[in-house]
């Protein structure tokens, strides 16, 4: 569009300089018209128009109006007028010289008009570069010297023209090149020239360094002419060298802040999308699972057993964008793949990082803290143990200070270095008196090596077993002390002090000779009294017994002797008498039995209580003189008892049935056993003529019966054995009945054994009621 | 039967009646034997030994000794332990007469070898019937071991 503007610009301007040659030649013929007949004058007339349209339009609207000049010469001024032929020759001649005066005049109007152009171009061109930032200079390659010098130049080194034309540049500027001048021009005179960076010297302001143009043209005169054009580049230079310090300076606070990561003993990794994928990870978070590569593989499948409980914590700083710190965390994890399952405590934070195309990544910074939560752990036990060692010790302390017994701690050397309460109120001496002497200040005369062999026995590290002693107090007294010596060691074991604790047994010894002095005196009773209880039972085993006998045995030689002769009468009365003998005799013998129940060894066995049972019943048959009774034995256990006494106790109680259930047709007599808490209860029931049950307290004395002799024959001492036996074993004896509808008999045994093997007096039911004779 | 070929019985008994009672119970189970009856322990001893009021006696060992235990100076069971452990002597029947069980467990505890025992019944027909037996056992029945030595004083 411009261009075409600008050549409807230059046409119009081209179509004036032709308008106006027309017109100017159509005006030379106007001028020329008073001037007839044509001459050569005439023809002068047409030259101005010829310069005038020559000026105006340019050579060719000049040489248009020349030969417009030269028809019109030939039509209108010469002879034959208004023909195009010419009859004087000579006005050929004037034709000629108008033509070749025309051509003359546009070729120098337009010789003029380039000049003025050239000048014109070369003024803009000098603006121009005065207007650049860009040094432009000239100098002749023969002669050396500037030519040509602009204000760039001299903005760019300091000289002004006057000062650099005519100067050697290279002196002027003293340039260095980078290889030489020659090799430069040489570059130079190439089509493209040469390009590259010199350094000047400025007049005033020291080097500087451009980027210089070089090239060498031939001027209009044939003198070779190196133009240089060149532009500071010392603020660019600089800008660069500092950009490349500062690149450098990036580039190695990147090493380090790299080299700093990757030796970091802290586990860093860098997590980015999708699913937290590993992006990269330093050598402590590589060393978390050795050998095993992370980078590449997502957190689910690096760390399956966190993922569950470090998941969720991802999502929410990739999505919020925040922070997360944890402290301590527990982590599940294995230390290797086979390894077990474990719990590491971990410090670490979640720092989520934007990058510029709107990616999160996250960075992970991790401790692990096991070691330090474990020792941390470790050293709170030992604190609180510290802590309630220490509370032992003051209160072990109080203990050994309000302690009754007499506490010294003294060296191993036997010096006093503690003297509790207890020592001072037994020994006499107060504390501040005390400490710092020998212990053998408390030992009497007569025994001043005891310390010493205790000590030495002491530090060899020797057991000291308890002892008795005697000790002497402040004021002289003595006292009997029982002694518990032990060493005291530190740390290492080594003995380092000896403790004596004390306790003041004078009045025990006092109390335990009274004691072993009342005990001899009881034992000689007892002794006394168990050798008269053995001679009673011997005089009336023996003694007792042979006069029955006699007169058993003489009642029936009498009987043999004169029975025959005897009235009825007679025979009765030998008959009670010899009852009551058999009486008598029966009488000694279960004494002697009630009497050995309670002082014979008791031999404890398992007893099978229905074997027992059985043989008792079998023993018992004699007894049943015919009756018709039936037995019912339930199921017994096996106790644990002595068998001979426990047979004793059932021959009683079995008989008893037996023979208070002889009013029955029919006895009926039930044995069995229940097992109550720790006991086993055994019963035998008959339906018999029972007891009433007021007098059931009577029932186990000795001589006691609720029937008389005619309705039962008995002595009245069985049930006195079988809950002397019975009391024995650690059981109990009790009895159930009802007039004329039988009795029940319970005793119980304990299922461990509950023995007593002491002898008469551990009697622990009610006493046996004073024997009573009728 | 011939009375010089039955060897004597020697009854050690303190008291009479007991003495006068076993007599009769063997009396009237037609015991043929001689019975020598002494009052104590130092006399049946002195029997055996033939010593003292027995030092001329003749013939061999008794048949049978019929040994009280509770006896005045030296008890049954001191002359037992001295029979018992004299070789000349142990082979003599010894049975000891106990007025109770008592004596009885006493003289097994002892162990000393008597060769049976017999509780003084009450009843004076089992007296009578036990006396009776162990007369014609060891007396009759049981041939006595031959004889180691006769006489001699300890």
């Amino acid at each position: 569009m411009i261009s075409r503007l600008r050549r409807w610009k230059s046409g119009r301007r081209q179509l004036a300089g032709y308008t106006a040659a027309l017109l100017l030649a159509a005006a030379a013929q106007v001028a020329r018209l008073p001037l007839n007949p044509p001459t050569l004058i005439p023809f002068i007339t047409f030259v101005p128009f010829i310069v005038l349209s020559a000026a105006f339009g340019g050579i060719r609207p000049g040489l248009l109006t020349t030969a417009l000049c030269v028809l019109e010469s030939l039509y209108f001024a010469t002879e034959p007028l208004y023909s195009w032929g010419v009859r004087d020759p000579q006005d050929w001649l004037g034709v000629g010289t108008l033509l070749c005066t025309g051509v003359v005049i546009c070729f120098l109007f337009e010789r003029v008009e380039k000049g003025r152009l050239a000048d014109a171009a070369a003024r803009e061109l000098r603006v121009l570069l005065n207007q650049t930032s860009d040094a432009v200079f000239v100098w002749d390659l023969e002669s050396k010297r500037i030519t040509f010098w602009d204000e760039g130049a001299t903005r760019l080194c300091g000289y002004p023209s006057h000062e650099a034309l005519g100067r050697y540049p290279k002196e002027l500027l003293q340039t260095q090149f980078p290889e030489s001048l020659e090799a430069c021009l040489a570059a130079a005179r190439q089509s493209d020239g040469w390009r590259g960076e010199l350094a000047h010297t400025t007049r005033d302001h020291g080097p500087i360094t451009v980027e210089s143009r070089m090239s060498v043209r031939q001027s209009d005169d044939g003198t070779l002419r190196v133009i240089e054009v060149a532009r500071d580049i010392s603020e660019r230079k600089r800008l660069e060298h500092i950009q490349a310090q500062l690149a450098r300076e990036q580039e190695l606070r990147r090493q380090t802040l790299e080299s700093i990561v990757h030796n970091s003993p802290i586990c860093i990794a860098l997590l980015r999308d999708p699913d937290f994928t590993f992006e990269s990870v330093n050598s402590a978070y590589q060393a978390l699972l050795p050998g095993d590569l992370m980078v590449g593989r997502t957190v689910a499948e690096v760390w399956p057993d966190a993922a569950p409980l470090v998941l969720p914590l991802l999502q929410v700083v990739r999505d919020a964008q925040t922070v997360y710190h944890a402290t301590e965390m527990p982590i599940p994890r294995k230390r290797s793949p086979e390894g077990p399952l474990e719990e590491l405590y971990f410090d670490f934070s979640y720092v989520p990082l934007l990058s510029p195309s709107g990616d999160v990544r996250i960075l992970v910074s991790a401790i692990e803290m096991t070691r330090y939560k474990l020792a941390a752990e470790e050293l709170r036990k030992s604190l609180i143990e510290l802590q309630q060692s220490e509370e032992q010790v003051r209160s072990l302390a109080a203990i050994v200070e309000s302690s009754d017994d007499a506490i010294i701690g003294t060296t191993t050397e036997g010096i006093i270095t503690s003297w509790n309460c207890g020592a001072e109120r037994i020994y006499g001496y107060p504390k501040e008196e005390v400490l710092g002497l020998p212990v053998t200040i408390l030992v009497p005369p007569d025994n001043s090596d005891g310390p010493r062999r205790i000590l030495d026995r002491i530090r060899r590290n020797e057991r000291v077993e308890h002892f008795e002693a005697t000790r002497r107090c402040k004021h002289g007294q003595r006292v009997v002390m029982s002694l518990a010596i032990s060493p005291v060691k530190d740390g290492s074991g080594r003995v380092v002090g000896v403790s004596a604790i004390g306790r003041d047994i004078t009045e025990r010894k006092l109390a335990e000779a009274k004691i072993l002095e009342l005990n001899e005196a009881l034992r000689t009773k007892a002794r006394c009294s168990e050798e008269d209880l053995e001679s009673f039972s011997y005089s009336v085993s023996h003694d007792l017994r042979a006069p029955i006998r006699h007169i058993a045995g003489f009642l029936a030689l009498l009987e043999d002797h004169i029975g025959g002769s005897l009235d009825e009468t007679g025979r009765h009365y030998l008959s009670n008498v010899m009852e009551s003998t058999r009486l008598m005799s029966a009488l000694i013998d279960d004494l002697l039995t009630f009497s050995r129940t309670g002082k014979v060894e008791m031999c404890e066995a398992n007893v099978c209580l229905q074997d027992l049972v059985q043989q008792v019943q079998r023993e018992l048959t004699a007894d049943i003189h015919g009756r018709k009774v039936v037995w019912t034995v339930e199921p017994l256990p096996e106790v644990a008892a002595d068998p001979v006494l426990l047979r004793l106790v059932l021959v009683n109680l079995l008989g008893n049935a037996i023979k208070y259930s002889n009013n029955r047709s029919e006895a009926a007599i039930d044995i069995g056993c229940r097992e109550v808490d720790d006991e086993w209860v055994i019963f035998v029931r008959d339906n018999g003529v029972g007891f009433d049950m007021r007098y059931m307290h009577k029932l186990f004395g000795v001589f006691q019966r609720l029937h008389s002799a005619d309705e039962f024959e008995g002595t009245g001492i069985g049930l006195a054995i079988v809950r002397r036996i019975v009391a024995r074993h650690g059981g109990r004896t009790w009895a159930e009945g009802v007039v004329g509808q039988g009795a029940t008999f319970y005793f119980s045994l304990p299922k461990v054994a509950g023995m007593q093997t002491c002898a008469i007096g551990t009697e622990p039911t009610e006493p046996i009621p004073e024997a009573t004779r009728g | 039967m011939d009375r010089d070929k039955l060897r004597d019985i020697l009854l050690a008994e303190d008291d009479p009646k007991d003495v006068e009672l076993t007599l009769t119970a063997l009396h009237k189970h037609r015991i043929a034997n001689r019975v020598i009856v002494v009052r104590d322990g130092a006399s049946a001893l002195d029997y055996l030994y033939r010593r003292g009021e027995f030092g001329n006696r003749d013939g061999d060992n008794p048949a049978v000794v019929l040994l009280d235990v509770k006896m005045p100076k030296v008890d049954g069971m001191e002359v037992l332990r001295r029979v018992k452990s004299d070789p000349r002597l142990k082979t003599i029947p010894m049975v000891i007469l106990t007025s109770s069980r008592e004596e009885h467990d006493l003289v097994e505890g002892y162990g000393l070898g008597a060769n049976a025992y017999v509780v003084k019944p009450v009843r004076f027909n089992e007296f009578v019937e036990a006396v009776s037996v162990l007369g014609i056992f060891w007396a009759l029945v049981n041939e006595p071991p031959p004889l180691v030595g006769t006489g001699g004083h300890d």
